[in-house]
Parts: C-alpha cells; sequence; structure tokens
C-alpha cells in the first residue's frame, strides 16, 4: 500500500534521514523502531509531506506522493496521530473532531463518520463540549484516535502513542490497535516502547541513525539478540 | 457644576462609535498576531484605502451605504490577500527574520499612502453621504446621533458575522486551531499558507469595513492611517484575544472621549499610545529568554576573511580603507557646490543617529519604531540651552545627548517586550514625544518651533554654513562610529551579541540581558541625541515636525537598507535613503512609491541589505578568481584527472 525508496530528509544542514526504504503492505500492521534521534518522526512527517524529502519516492496505492503537501495527502487517506497527542487545547473535543474530517469536506456523510467513532469510543461522545485543555491524557488519546480515524484513512500513522502514557493505558492502547486491526486498518507504528510493538505488529523495521539497519517479521525480532544492539545503538 | 446629561450621552454613544471602529482594525491585529507572529504596519493604511475605495463606490455609482460597505469591505480584503500573496509570502518562505517582514508592511503601507494619493489627491475629501440620515435619535429623553448608532450597529453586525465564522464553520475551527498549533492543524490537512493569506483577507476586510465606517466622521485623506496603530491599543487592552479585542475596543474609545473632554484635548491622540504602553509593560506577557536568534541570521564574513588575507594584510587594508575614506571626507567640500555639501551634512548628521539605532536593532536585537523622539530631545535640548540659556555649543551637545540618554534609560525596559510590541511600544513612545513637543507650549514653544539656533561655535570660532559645519559633523560621526565599535569589541559588546544570538544560553552564562539591553537603548539615545542637536544648529530652527513617526521610519529603514549588525551599513544606509529620493527628485511624488518599493524589494530579494549585496558582489569575484585558478591547475593536471573519471565529474 504504501513504499518508501530510499527517502533522504534534513532539517537545515542536520541530516536526519538518509536512505530510508520500507514497505507497508495493506492489512498489516508494520512497526518502526528506534531510539531517541534516528528519525523515526520524521519518517511519518516525511509520509504525510509536513517535512519534504530531498530525494527518492514515497508511493501511495500506486501514486507517487513525495512532491505533495498534506492537504493533497491527506485526503487520498493517510492520517497521522502525532506525537504526544496534540489535541488542540483551547477548541472542543467536537471541534477536534471535525477538525480531523477538515481535508476530506465531503460533509455529507460526516454524521456516519462521527456514528462510527462513537461506536468505537463511547466514551466520547459525553465529553463533546469539554475543552481539549480539561482532558486527562487518558481521554486525550482517545479523542486523537477519533480525530485521526474520523478521516476514514486507509493508513494510520501512529507517532509513538505510548509517551507519557501510564502502563494501564499502555495496555488499552495496544488493545485498540489490535482491534484496528481485525477491522482491517493498515497501521504502520513507530514505537519507542518495543514491548507494546511487537506485541502488537507482524513485521517490524529498526531505524538508526537514519537507516534501517534491522528488519523482519516480529516473531524473528523478538528471538534475535541484536535488537537490543541495533536499538540501544551498542 | 452639574454634569449635563444629554452632553455625556453624546459622548458615551460617540466614544462607542469611534470605539467599534478601532476594535475592528485591532481584531486585524490581533487575527494577524495570533496566527503568524506579526505585526501589520500597513493594517492603517488598509482602513485609507478602504475609505477611498468607499468613496469612489459612493460618488460613481448609485449604490446604497449599505451596499457600498459590504463591496468596499470585500474589495479591501481582496487588497490585503494580494499584498499577502505577491510580498510578503516570500519574504516568509525564505524564513527571513520578522524585523524583514515588519519593514516589508512599513514599505506596503508607504506605497498605499502614495498610490492613494496620485488616485484621489491629497486633499481630504467629504464622503458625499452620510452614514444613514443626518440627525438625532431620541431615546427616553436623550438625544443620540443617528450616524453614531449606525456605526455601532455595523460594526457589532461584522464583529458578530466574525464570531459566527469561528465559533460555527469549519474554515473558522481551522484558522483557530492553526493559530494553536499549526503544525498539527498542517498534518490535518490545514495549510499553514492558506491560513496565512486568509488572516491578510480577513483582518484587510475588517480594515476595510472600519474604513468606511469611519471616513463620514472625518474627511478622507491619507491621515486616517494613523488611525491604524491607534486602534493597536485596543487590540493590547483586550490582551490579543479575538474576544477581548471586541470589549478592547469599545474601551479605548470611551476613555478617548472622555479623557478628551475631562482632562485635556490636546494630548487625545497620544491617549491609545499611552494606554498601550501602560498595558504591555504592566500586563502583557513578559518575554521568556527563547534559544535562537529572533532579529539577526546573517553571518557576515569580513572582506579580510573572504578573500584570506593573513593578519597583516588585513591590518594594510583597514589602514588603507581608512586613509582613502579619509582622504575622500577631506577632498569632499571641494568637489561638491552649495547644495549638494548641505545635503551630505544632513545625510552625515542622520547617520549619527542612526548609528545609535544600529546598536539597538542589529546589535541588541530590538525593534525600535520611536527613533525620532530621541533626535528630537537632542535638538530641543540643545536649541533652549544655546538660545535661552547662552550655554556653550559643547556643552549643549554632551547635555543634549545625556538628557537623550537619560530618556532612554527611563523607557529602556520596553525593551524587554516581545520583538513585535517592543515596535508598537516604542512606536507609541515617539507620538507621546511629539505630541509633547506641540503641547509644551512653555517650553518647547508649541508648534511655531523655536528660531535664532546659533551655529555653533567653540572658542570664538564659529562653525559656518558648508565646510566648517560639514567638517564638525564629520568630526562627531567618527568619534560616535569609533566609539561604538569599541563598545562592540569590548565585554559588554559580546554580551549584546550572545544575548542577540541566543538569548537563553546568554542568560545561562550569566549575561545580564535585560541590564544590557537597556543599556544599549540609553548608548543609542544618546547618539540619536548628539544627532539632534547638530540638526538643532545645522537648520537654526526646529520644530515639532522634524521628529514624526516617518523621520523614525526613515531612520529604520537605513539601518535596514544598510545592513543590520554593521555600522558602516548604518551610514551607508543613511546616504541610500536620503540620497536616492534626492537623486530621483525628477519623478516629484513617484520617488516615494519607488522609495516603498525598493524597501519591499530589498526585503524580498536582499534581506541583509546594502552591506550583504557589497559581500555577494565580493564572492562572486572571489569564486570567478578561484574557478580560473582551478582551471589552469587541472590542465595541468590533466592526465592524472582523465585517469579518475569519478574525479572529474567532481571537478566539472
Amino acid at each position: 500500500m504504501l513504499t518508501l525508496d530510499n527517502i533522504w530528509a534534513a532539517y537545515g544542514p542536520v541530516q536526519v534521514l538518509s536512505g530510508v526504504s520500507l514497505d507497508v503492505p495493506a492489512g498489516k500492521v508494520i512497526t518502526l523502531l528506534g531510539g531517541n534521534g534516528s528519525g523515526k518522526s520524521t519518517t511519518l512527517k516525511t509520509i504525510v509531506g509536513a517535512v519534504k524529502a530531498s530525494a527518492g519516492s514515497i508511493r501511495f496505492e500506486d501514486r507517487e506522493i513525495c512532491d505533495m503537501e498534506p492537504r493533497e495527502i491527506v485526503p487520498m487517506g493517510i492520517s497521522l496521530v502525532p506525537q504526544g497527542r496534540r489535541i488542540f487545547a483551547p477548541l472542543t473535543v467536537m471541534e477536534n473532531l471535525r477538525l480531523g474530517a477538515f481535508a476530506r469536506r465531503r460533509q455529507e456523510k460526516s454524521k456516519d463518520d462521527f456514528e462510527s467513532i462513537y461506536e468505537r469510543f463511547p466514551e466520547i461522545r459525553q465529553w463533546l463540549n469539554r475543552k481539549g485543555n480539561t482532558l486527562s491524557v487518558g481521554q486525550q488519546q482517545l479523542v486523537a484516535f477519533g480525530r485521526g480515524l474520523i478521516s476514514r484513512p486507509k493508513l494510520l500513522l501512529l507517532d509513538e502513542p505510548s509517551s507519557g502514557l501510564a502502563p494501564i493505558l499502555v495496555e488499552r492502547l495496544g488493545e485498540i490497535i489490535k482491534k484496528l486491526k481485525e477491522a482491517g486498518m493498515t497501521i504502520l507504528l513507530v514505537e519507542q516502547n518495543v514491548h507494546l510493538a511487537l506485541s502488537v505488529a507482524d513485521f517490524g523495521y529498526i531505524l538508526r541513525d537514519g537507516k534501517i539497519s534491522m528488519a523482519g517479521p516480529t516473531a524473528s525480532l523478538i528471538g534475535d539478540g541484536d535488537l537490543i544492539r541495533h536499538y540501544l545503538g551498542g | 457644576m452639574g454634569i449635563d446629561l444629554h452632553i455625556v450621552t453624546q459622548q458615551v454613544v460617540g466614544g462607542l462609535a469611534v470605539g467599534c471602529v478601532y476594535a475592528l482594525i485591532a481584531l486585524g491585529f490581533t487575527m494577524m498576531l495570533r496566527a503568524t507572529e506579526l505585526v501589520n504596519f500597513a493594517q492603517g493604511e488598509l482602513v485609507m484605502s478602504g475609505a477611498f475605495i468607499g468613496y469612489t463606490l459612493l460618488v460613481a455609482t448609485p449604490l446604497p451605504y449599505l451596499a457600498v460597505f459590504i463591496i468596499a469591505s470585500i474589495l479591501t480584503g481582496i487588497l490585503g490577500m494580494l499584498i499577502e500573496r505577491v510580498a510578503l509570502r516570500p519574504i516568509r518562505l525564505r524564513q527571513s527574520p520578522l524585523l524583514n517582514l515588519i519593514i516589508a508592511t512599513v514599505g506596503i503601507g508607504i506605497c498605499l499612502r502614495l498610490i492613494s494619493q496620485l488616485i484621489w489627491g491629497a486633499a481630504p475629501l467629504r464622503y458625499p453621504v452620510s452614514v444613514g440620515q443626518v440627525g438625532h435619535l431620541v431615546v427616553a429623553g436623550l438625544p443620540m446621533s443617528v450616524q453614531h448608532i449606525w456605526i455601532i450597529a455595523l460594526a457589532i453586525l461584522s464583529m458578530l458575522g466574525l464570531h459566527y465564522f469561528f465559533q460555527r464553520t469549519l474554515l473558522g475551527i481551522a484558522w483557530r486551531a492553526s493559530a494553536y498549533d499549526s503544525y498539527t492543524a498542517e498534518i490535518m490537512g490545514v495549510s499553514f499558507d492558506r491560513v496565512v493569506t486568509m488572516t491578510f483577507g480577513i483582518s484587510s476586510m475588517l480594515a476595510g469595513a472600519a474604513g468606511v465606517l469611519i471616513a463620514p466622521l472625518f474627511f478622507v485623506a491619507q491621515e486616517l492611517w494613523l488611525q491604524g496603530p491607534r486602534a493597536f491599543a485596543g487590540a493590547a487592552l483586550g490582551q490579543f484575544h479575538i474576544l477581548g479585542t471586541m470589549i478592547g475596543g469599545p474601551i479605548l474609545g470611551l476613555l478617548e472621549t472622555f479623557a478628551a473632554g475631562y482632562i485635556s484635548s490636546a494630548y487625545k491622540n497620544g491617549i491609545a499610545f499611552g494606554i498601550t504602553i501602560i498595558v504591555l509593560m504592566l500586563v502583557a506577557i513578559p518575554r521568556m529568554p527563547r534559544g535562537g536568534s529572533l532579529v539577526f541570521r546573517y553571518r557576515r564574513q569580513t572582506i579580510a576573511d573572504l578573500f584570506e588575507l593573513n593578519e597583516k594584510q588585513a591590518v594594510h587594508l583597514r589602514y588603507g580603507m581608512i586613509a582613502a575614506l579619509g582622504v575622500m571626507a577631506l577632498l569632499l567640500p571641494s568637489l561638491l557646490d552649495t547644495y549638494e555639501l548641505y545635503l551630505v551634512t544632513l545625510i552625515l548628521i542622520y547617520a549619527t543617529g542612526a548609528l545609535g539605532l544600529q546598536l539597538v536593532i542589529g546589535y541588541a536585537g530590538a525593534i525600535i519604531v520611536g527613533h525620532a523622539a530621541f533626535l528630537g530631545i537632542g535638538a530641543y535640548t540643545s536649541a533652549i540651552l544655546t538660545v535661552y540659556f547662552g550655554v556653550p555649543f559643547l556643552l549643549a551637545i554632551i547635555a543634549a545627548a545625556i538628557v537623550a540618554g537619560v530618556f532612554g534609560l527611563l523607557f529602556g525596559p520596553i525593551l524587554r517586550l516581545p520583538t513585535h510590541f517592543c515596535a508598537i511600544a516604542t512606536l507609541g513612545f515617539g507620538e507621546i514625544m511629539h505630541l509633547t513637543f506641540i503641547n509644551w507650549k512653555e517650553v518647547t514653544n508649541g508648534m511655531s518651533g523655536i528660531s535664532g539656533i546659533r551655529k555653533p561655535s567653540i572658542g570664538s570660532f564659529v562653525f559656518e554654513e558648508g565646510a566648517p559645519f560639514y567638517f564638525l559633523t564629520i568630526a562627531v560621526l567618527v568619534i560616535v562610529f569609533v566609539a561604538l565599535q569599541r563598545l562592540i569589541g569590548s565585554r559588554y559588546g559580546r554580551g549584546l551579541i550572545a544575548a542577540r544570538e541566543n538569548e537563553l544560553a546568554a542568560v545561562a552564562m550569566g549575561v545580564n540581558v535585560a541590564w544590557y539591553r537597556t543599556l544599549s537603548f540609553c548608548i543609542g539615545a544618546g547618539c540619536a541625541g548628539t544627532a539632534g542637536s547638530l540638526y538643532a544648529h545645522f537648520f537654526s530652527y526646529i520644530s515639532p515636525d522634524s521628529f514624526t513617526i516617518l523621520q523614525s521610519i526613515a531612520f529604520l529603514t537605513m539601518i535596514v537598507l544598510g545592513g543590520l549588525g554593521s555600522f558602516a551599513g548604518a551610514v551607508i544606509g543613511a546616504f541610500f535613503v536620503l540620497g536616492v529620493p534626492e537623486m530621483l527628485r525628477w519623478l516629484a511624488e513617484y520617488r516615494i512609491l519607488i522609495f516603498g518599493l525598493l524597501l519591499v524589494a530589498f526585503m524580498m530579494f536582499l534581506p541583509g541589505g546594502l552591506a550583504d549585496l557589497v559581500h555577494r558582489l565580493l564572492s562572486a569575484f572571489r569564486r570567478k578568481e578561484e574557478t580560473s585558478e582551478v582551471s589552469v591547475i587541472s590542465s595541468e593536471h590533466n592526465e592524472t584527472l582523465a585517469a579518475n573519471p569519478v574525479k572529474t565529474n567532481v571537478d566539472s
């Protein structure tokens, strides 16, 4: 569904991605692991077009999207749930959800979209008129998922959803991802929490210094002693 | 003495009417600050444009006032969007410093004023109809102007419309989201570029609406642009929140009206600026130290670096250049005619003041839009001391520097404000000083000014007009220049630069940033005071009109066009800013338009100013030299290169 081929990206003089290639097949959960500053978040930002790749190609459903703007990429069916959730604090939950569907502008269907979100996360219905900054971290997590899913994406990008979550919430997060997978969602999951990532993903990539240093089915990665070495950069 | 209820009612309604118009203009400022962190200095000119567009529509078409109000607002909104797309977006996308964007809006303002003057003339025009009809409506036995009520109603309707847009429409929600967190909004598909264009469109629309509303109360003239900076106080009172601004505007209108009615009407126009400064200083957000540079991003090599001269050569180059400049300065009086020498002397006086501003903006990293006030303080100090008290010139010029410096020290805390607030607060300071020069008649002699200021003299030697005065000015300029250059090389100067480059790091290293900046303001003001003293003795007459916002903006453009962070650039900039309009004299009023366009063009294509241009030319010259050297080498080593195709590739 999504293929990155030899992607390079830099922030000014700092080279962040030095030739990242990876493949996300439809219906699978793929995880991208790596330490701090290895370029995981940048990879996701490059996919949605928020960071421009200096070289390489990104193909989504056989279309080259590397040179497109986020406002063109998002309606094609890619949705990014950003790191730290980044709920719009001065906006209500309802307004946050409406923004999730901003790029689609298919307002006639939006009622169904909202209903499907309430079905998945029934709690959200009670918070609709609350401001973003009055939500707890766990509540924000659900709203962030709702905001990401309301546009009915074909591909969901999750940027470290577990960061800042209490262990019990991480557990819930794992269940949410598994349920999405059962429903046929394609997911690219960036994580620092190796345990969580490997328990939900089918295939994993390890990113180190802007390059893929290791890749394989999660089953093989779990047993591999090299994982720790690659991950910690030892 | 009882308070006449009829008069009070009229004052309240009148104050509210003007206040509602302020609110519309101020909402433009607030929206711009929220979405882009920019203060649009052309906002007032957009108010003026709206008023003029409305005038033409009313005169040329049979449309009723209400339709004109709507159409003129929309046209002004389109004008604002065009300005953003054509001029400001390229500057923003090249990640220029905020100051460059602000200067560009100043340039756009100048252009709009001049264009309106070319189309509609400089004479004030009267609106052909009033809003609604002239007359009074009696409510509960109290008469109210129908015109005022119409203005209030239309302004409130506009604000309600804006409120609905922000709260209910998807686009409005997207705007709020982007203003809060533009990155996250961007990944939801809300394009920041489009949000910026939309912000310019809406805030210009509000400005146009305000123009059409306020025009029937005043005449339509270029002076309407001053409503812009004045209305900023409404945004400040509202703490730069949308709803707050809607309340802050009317409060400002009421405060102005009552202060004018019961305290003094002379300072009426200064009240808004006074409020702005007080609110910003006392209530507004104190600036948190932050990493990264706000104003200055150019690392300029010296000529010696560029040509890789060794230390000895660099010293030779320096002395050579100083000697060349010295000889030129000495020969100039015999080369130029009387008028040219007069002009050069005037430019040198301004350059002395610009050096001070360069210290504050180019080195301390603050934005000051009121520098001419210090020129005025110095000029008045020197004039009063010599004319009324017979103080000798040498003492007067020192006193002028000190008095201006003390004012700088007193207002130094303004430099703690975030960049754009600092710009508005100092603009207000300049306007208040201008009003003081006009109204403190006992000291400044009001609008008639002070005349009969004698030429400066030391002992029995009098610096007459022409060469003697020119040499005096050169001497003062050189002293100020060298002193500032030494200052920047000192421990203090290094601290100042450190704070400019990375405030957070400087604070962590123990640099007392607030005090360093205040001191820079004090010294910069002192330089302007010195220049002011020369100015007074040069013209032997001064009046408040020599020290207005126009001169302040001229100072600002000098250092930006000359190149920020370069004292030589400030002097070059002074020659450019005052010399170019002189050279374009044959273009009559078009020269100011061209000047405004140049200002914008500089920000678009040469953000580093003239100093950057010189550097670019030199480095281009240097590269040319290098490539010719390379080609010689490669032909010598042809065989080795041919054996290694990859390397040939790299070289070509």
